[in-house]
């Protein structure tokens, strides 16, 4: 069975770009460009992994995190968070995340992570 | 003694006597030396004198009669309105003139008719002076360090009382006791003056002005001296602080007080001067940034307290935190569109490449170089402005040094695809240290490499260890470095002295983050000899835990 990824992301390009990317490679992918829209569709669903930006023009990635790591139904769910922002290797691992990429990447290491997490 | 008295010419010693005693301590009495003289000058008259005038000579050159005493006061009056009238200094053979110039004593010890007229200007002048009955005079120079600044003139005014020879001698001595006791006075207003004028100019500087003594936060520490800007700055009555450096530490933000021990303490114990940063609580509770320029106190070659200047940094603070912010989302913003670049161009490879359309795949090869090379660009800007805001940060971990060195052999493969570059050796054994910025560090030395071979297209990566000495030597073939290069290529922004060396493109940090990331690691970058052909560097980490700083 095709393992699901949901990707939550403010940017569209990085959201289309990293959707079409997991796709090629046989996964199932659900985007969603707000904060709000992602944790409403959580809730009823579920997912072998969630890749979250940081920064969501509104909501805060870590506070999605540490909400889905209080779940106790969703919290075995691996969180990958990516981000630009220079600091946010410190406070990420605070939040509860499984792992943390910092943009830029590329393809390769974004399928690297995916790998090793959606097991 | 009376008028009724026969001739007598002589005072008698005891009478000197009981008039030095008791002008000594009229004069020790107090600073006021007008008062104190005028008491005196009423003293010596009748006894030592009839007539006493004491003149001082001020900056103008005038001269000004601060006292005079007769027992009669109407003669005072007399003696008073001569002066107005005709003032001492304008008189061409004065007594004060002669004492000016010859600064000794001038002694008249019978004053003729013919003397006085030598000295009568006109009729009234005469009348006046012959209305005080000079008959015998001693006028010495009140003098300091040999320098003239007054006189004190004695006069004998009844014919049966004249001065002799001894009698100079004493009223000199009394003249100089008396020249001693103004300059006392003087230097001590001068010294107040001079105090206020500092205070003043103390004032005027936009900071807290401050001097303390001891070791900063031992028991021993007093603050001695803080200027009045502290109660503009911060609400405090400098009284508070002095002597109670305990008061002086709560009013420091309880975050930074060790910091502000820490850095005082080097200072008294080194010498070297240190500007520190930290928040003072205003009396209203808020706190502000201060910058404090402190440095050493020395007495006899020993540093014996710190004096400093902390002036008031919040804007810029608030400034330089706002501009923190800035380069901080300058680089998000640039980092996300970089991220969907690269996803969409390995898309598009892998597209072109399934679909067998090689010549694009070739043009997206080198679309994706370009984009590594913005990329590289923007981390570096990103670095720059990291590191001059003192966060250039590492984080540690163990990793595999041949995994990384073979990583980013594989990152400038694809920025620059038309190069070799050939990976020989192996190392065993984990190194630890900021992978990312080690393999940053690498990736530099490499870039260089290439810049600086646009001909031969060949750079050599080898992986040596000698005990526990990593050893990674680029080598390149391209066109060297000169011996004065040697010395500046890890200077930041040096890109080469000369106008050819200018042609080539890059920043001018690759090479300084390389030598700071290795000196972080407690290793070093050098560079090997290549007998002209080239150049090599060596990036030198030792495997040893202990040398790493922590971040």
């Amino acid at each position: 069975m095709k393992k699901h990824i949901v990707v939550v992301d403010d940017d569209a390009a990085i959201l289309d770009a990293i959707g079409l990317t997991l796709q090629e490679e046989g996964y199932k992918v659900t985007t969603f460009s707000r904060g709000h829209n992602f944790l409403h569709f959580i809730k009823d669903n579920d997912a072998d992994l969630i890749i979250l930006d940081m920064l969501l023009s509104g909501m805060d990635g870590r506070d999605i995190t540490k909400a889905i790591k209080k779940d106790k139904d969703k919290k075995d769910i691996p969180v990958l968070m990516i981000s630009a922002h220079p600091s946010a290797f410190k406070s990420v691992g605070i939040s509860g995340a499984d792992a943390f990429l910092p943009k830029p990447f590329d393809t390769l290491d974004l399928l690297l992570e995916v790998e090793r997490l959606a097991v | 003694m009376d008028d009724t008295e026969p001739f007598r010419s002589r005072l008698t010693n005891s009478d000197y006597l009981d008039f030095l005693a008791e002008s000594e301590k009229i004069l020790g009495s107090s600073l006021n030396y007008k008062t104190t003289l005028r008491s005196v000058a009423s003293l010596a008259v009748p006894k030592i004198a009839d007539w006493i005038s004491v003149d001082i000579f001020d900056e103008d050159g005038k001269v000004k009669q601060i006292a005079v005493a007769h027992k009669d006061p109407e003669k005072v009056k007399k003696a008073k309105m001569l002066r107005r009238q005709f003032p001492a200094n304008k008189q061409h053979n004065s007594l004060i003139n002669k004492i000016i110039k010859s600064k000794k004593t001038q002694f008249i010890p019978h004053v003729t008719d013919k003397l006085l007229e030598q000295r009568v200007q006109n009729t009234r002048h005469r009348k006046l002076l012959q209305s005080l009955g000079i008959k015998s005079v001693i006028a010495t120079p009140l003098k300091v360090k040999g320098c003239v600044f007054g006189a004190i003139t004695f006069v004998m005014a009844k014919s049966h009382r004249n001065y002799i020879k001894q009698d100079v001698h004493i009223l000199e001595y009394f003249t100089d006791r008396a020249a001693q006791a103004i300059e006392h006075a003087m230097l001590y207003q001068e010294s107040v003056l001079k105090q206020e004028k500092l205070d003043n100019l103390i004032s005027q500087v936009p900071g807290i002005v401050w001097e303390s003594t001891g070791h900063p936060g031992s028991e021993k520490e007093q603050i001695v001296y803080v200027s009045d800007y502290i109660r503009n700055l911060l609400g405090y009555n400098p009284s508070k602080l002095i002597n109670n450096p305990k008061f002086r530490i709560n009013l420091i933000h309880p975050d930074d007080v060790q910091k502000v021990l820490n850095q005082m303490g080097v200072v008294f114990e080194d010498g070297e001067e240190a500007t520190i940063q930290y928040r003072a609580k205003c009396s209203s509770g808020n706190y502000l940034w201060l910058e404090n320029r402190v440095g050493p106190i020395y007495k006899k070659n020993k540093i014996i307290g710190l004096r400093g200047v902390a002036m008031d940094v919040s804007e810029r603070v608030e400034w330089e935190e706002r501009r923190r912010e800035f380069t901080n989302m300058v680089s998000h913003e640039l980092r996300t569109p970089i991220t969907s670049l690269n996803i969409y161009t390995t898309l598009l490879e892998k597209k072109f490449s399934e679909k067998g359309q090689y010549e694009n795949v070739n043009s997206i090869i080198k679309m994706h170089g370009q984009i590594n090379k913005l990329s590289e660009l923007v981390e570096q800007l990103l670095d720059i402005s990291q590191m001059e805001l003192g966060k250039f940060s590492y984080n540690f971990s163990k990793y595999d040094l041949n995994k990384l060195v073979k990583k980013a052999i594989k990152k400038m493969n694809i920025t620059y695809p038309d190069y070799q570059i050939d990976m020989q050796g192996k190392v065993s054994g984990l190194l630890i240290g900021d992978e990312s910025r080690m393999e940053q560090a690498i990736e530099n030395i490499i870039d260089n490499a290439i810049k600086y071979s646009p001909e031969i297209k060949k750079v050599e990566v080898i992986l040596k260890k000698q005990k526990n000495l990593f050893c990674i030597t680029i080598k390149d073939y391209g066109v060297g470095l000169s011996q004065s290069a040697k010395s500046k290529i890890f200077n930041k922004f040096y890109r080469g002295d000369t106008k050819e060396r200018k042609t080539y493109p890059g920043l001018g940090v690759g090479l300084f983050f390389t030598s700071q990331i290795a000196k972080q690691h407690g290793g070093m970058v050098k560079i090997d000899d290549t007998n002209g052909k080239g150049t090599s560097f060596s990036l030198l980490i030792p495997q040893n835990e202990e040398t790493y700083s922590s971040s």
